[in-house]
């Protein structure tokens, strides 16, 4: 009787810690609505610098009084000669504060919202890898070669087991009626005495080996689906899926020039300044792009011992086919996906094209120009059929030369 | 002998087909012709022997000016970003509906994930737990004054210099680049709701162009 009691005050208690909870934010009315609104652009409520410092214990550090006036303008504070408030501004860059358009009792409630948050920043560090793991376990892609192969070795064994016990049943079936051994097992192979099914199964052999060999041949100098290792575990999934970061973005160069670009550290850097710790990888692989631009998070300089990353290039195009971006993206209105497929789906890049040249030219082929781009307005349909004489009105990519060899091979 | 020769056959078989499905994506394959593939001229990411910090891609000599370069002349002090406010303005040529849709498309790439697609900073890095930015029609400025009254040299210095948590985009962006978002930033400091707004404003301007859009 005793477990199913526990059970009733179990509710009991979650609600009544709850109801603790509530009660507590409400102590703090505005506290967090008023931090996130004015503060969270230069401070974190933990002790990591932003742009300003961590707030961490700040109501330790600090009078109230003397945060108050900081708070209300803090260049008033600088300018009255406050040790403490001279050696901040001159700590931080000389960047001060702006002035806080905010009344006594919401600097009040902006505070011990701070003092909460500081209290119980341990407990929440504590919560972070649990979530981490659970994370991880979901973007683990499935490999079932694996399981085919234990399937495969269950089965040959199984094949062995039931062979070998028909055989001794066979065996003790003679042995019991007195029978001799059948004449072909004695000392006579197996393979000498079924040559219709050793020569059959050779054939098949050779059969399924050729046409495997030759499916082998022609994959040979197609790298579809490579999907290697690379130095940091980026995640495309993770940045341009669910946070919707356009490829752009990051390689701007896709609609500027002929390479698409892997982006220079600085573009990392315009959030990763402020994100140290990702959700699934912590705060390893972020460390990385640190190194790489020989940054302290800690004092925020860069050091001077800066090297590149080195990024495993996923998708190559042999050096002689010619290939443009900007011509595909800018010119020719393709999205990125076409040739580079859900890319905002993949934790791991990896090459969904084959990039043979009979893949770019069926689509040369059937693609219609842009028509939003101007140029191929005097590109006039009738004109360019007086040529080849199709009839076919739809201004294809190959009509204007998109198939001739030196279009991509010169 | 019987079961002896049999199943090391179909072991062997069975090993074989695997082995021949079994593609490692970890490597890129084997090529014909590797030296066709992989010729010894670099290409623009490749690492590079000849120079000395190993990269192919170099910062170009100092004092390089490319061809069409605008020199922005505001340092990022409090006073060049009053400066640029005031001498700083968008050349009234490029106030084109086209430039528009083009400066549309743009923010979209390059500010909407933390700006969000109508200015109201709830983009999907946001979302996440990034700190928002203040939003174009209700917020406030760290540097003072409402975020819809930023004017075109405001939020050019902005995107040139960085504020803030947000970093500087000008190797992003190109100065044409950055006047279309700026024409379309205007038009979400004015709507609040783009989604419509946008549609309408665009169709107005086409009808009325307006040259002076200084606040």
């Amino acid at each position: 009787m005793r477990g199913p009691k526990f059970l009733f005050a179990l509710p009991l208690l979650i609600f009544s810690l709850l109801f603790l909870n509530t009660a507590q934010t409400q102590a703090a009315p505005d506290g967090e609505a008023i931090f996130k609104q004015n503060c969270t652009q230069c401070h974190a409520v933990s002790g990591d610098v932003v742009i300003g410092p961590g707030l961490k214990d700040v109501t330790k550090r600090r009078p109230k009084e003397w945060l108050h006036k900081w708070i209300k303008n803090s260049g008033a504070v600088i300018k009255s000669g406050d040790a403490y408030a001279v050696e901040l501004f001159n700590k931080f860059n000389k960047t001060a504060m702006p002035a806080q358009n905010l009344s006594d009792e919401e600097i009040d409630g902006l505070l011990s919202y701070i003092e909460k948050k500081s209290s119980e920043a341990p407990a929440a560090a504590a919560g972070a890898p649990g979530a981490t793991a659970g994370e991880a376990g979901t973007e683990e892609e499935s490999d079932n070669t694996g399981m085919i192969l234990i399937i495969g070795a269950f089965l040959i064994g199984l094949v062995y087991v039931l062979t070998l016990i028909s055989r001794r049943l066979a065996k003790a079936v003679r042995e019991r009626n007195g029978e001799p051994e059948p004449e072909q097992l004695k000392g006579m192979s197996w393979a000498r005495q079924n040559k219709t099914i050793v020569a059959l199964s050779i054939i098949l052999l050779i059969l399924i080996g050729s046409v495997k060999g030759w499916y082998a041949l022609s994959s040979i100098g197609i790298s579809q689906n490579y999907q290697p290792d690379q130095p940091i575990a980026f995640s495309h999934k993770l940045h341009a899926g669910e946070m919707n970061i356009a490829c752009i973005y990051c390689h701007s160069g896709a609609e500027k020039g002929k390479a698409a670009g892997i982006p220079s550290a600085n573009v990392c850097m315009n959030c990763h300044k402020y994100v140290k710790e990702g959700k699934v990888t912590g705060k390893v692989e972020i460390a990385k792009i640190y190194a790489a631009l020989d940054y302290d998070p800690a004092t925020q300089q860069y050091g001077p011992n800066q090297k590149p990353i080195q990024w495993v290039r996923v998708h190559n195009l042999p050096d002689l086919a010619y290939f443009n971006h900007a011509q595909h993206t800018k010119v020719g209105g393709q999205q990125c996906q076409t040739c580079h497929g859900p890319v905002q789906e993949m934790t791991v890049a990896k090459q969904f094209a084959p990039l043979t040249m009979a893949w770019c030219i069926q689509c040369h082929i059937a693609t219609p120009v842009n028509k939003a781009n101007k140029y191929y307005e005097n590109f006039k349909p009738v004109d360019f059929n007086k040529y080849h004489g199709t009839g076919d009105s739809t201004l294809t990519v190959e009509k204007i030369g998109g198939t001739e060899c030196s279009k991509c091979h010169y | 002998m019987f079961t002896r020769t049999f199943s090391v056959t179909l072991l062997a078989s069975v090993v074989a087909l695997l082995s021949a499905c079994n593609n490692d994506t970890k490597k890129p394959g084997y090529e014909y012709m590797p030296d066709m593939y992989r010729s010894p001229s670099y290409e623009t990411n490749s690492p590079n022997p000849v120079f000395k910090n190993g990269m192919t891609s170099q910062k170009p000599v100092a004092g390089t000016i490319p061809v069409g370069y605008v020199h922005y002349p505001y340092p990022n002090t409090p006073e060049g970003y009053e400066t640029a406010s005031r001498e700083w303005i968008m050349p009234a040529t490029l106030n084109t509906p086209e430039n528009l849709t083009e400066g549309k498309r743009l923010y979209e790439a390059y500010c909407s994930h933390c700006h969000g697609l109508t200015g109201q900073a709830d983009g999907g890095v946001i979302t996440r737990g990034f700190p928002p930015p203040p939003s174009y029609t209700t917020g406030k400025s760290s540097r003072g004054g409402d975020m819809k009254d930023l004017t075109d040299g405001k939020i050019y210095h902005t995107i040139q210099y960085g504020l803030n948590l947000m970093g500087s985009h000008a190797s992003q962006l190109t100065v044409d680049e950055r006047w279309r978002i700026i024409m379309y930033v205007h038009e979400l400091q004015k709507a609040g709701q783009p989604a419509e707004a946008t549609a309408d404003s665009t169709g107005t301007k086409s009808e009325a162009p307006k040259s002076d859009k200084k606040m």
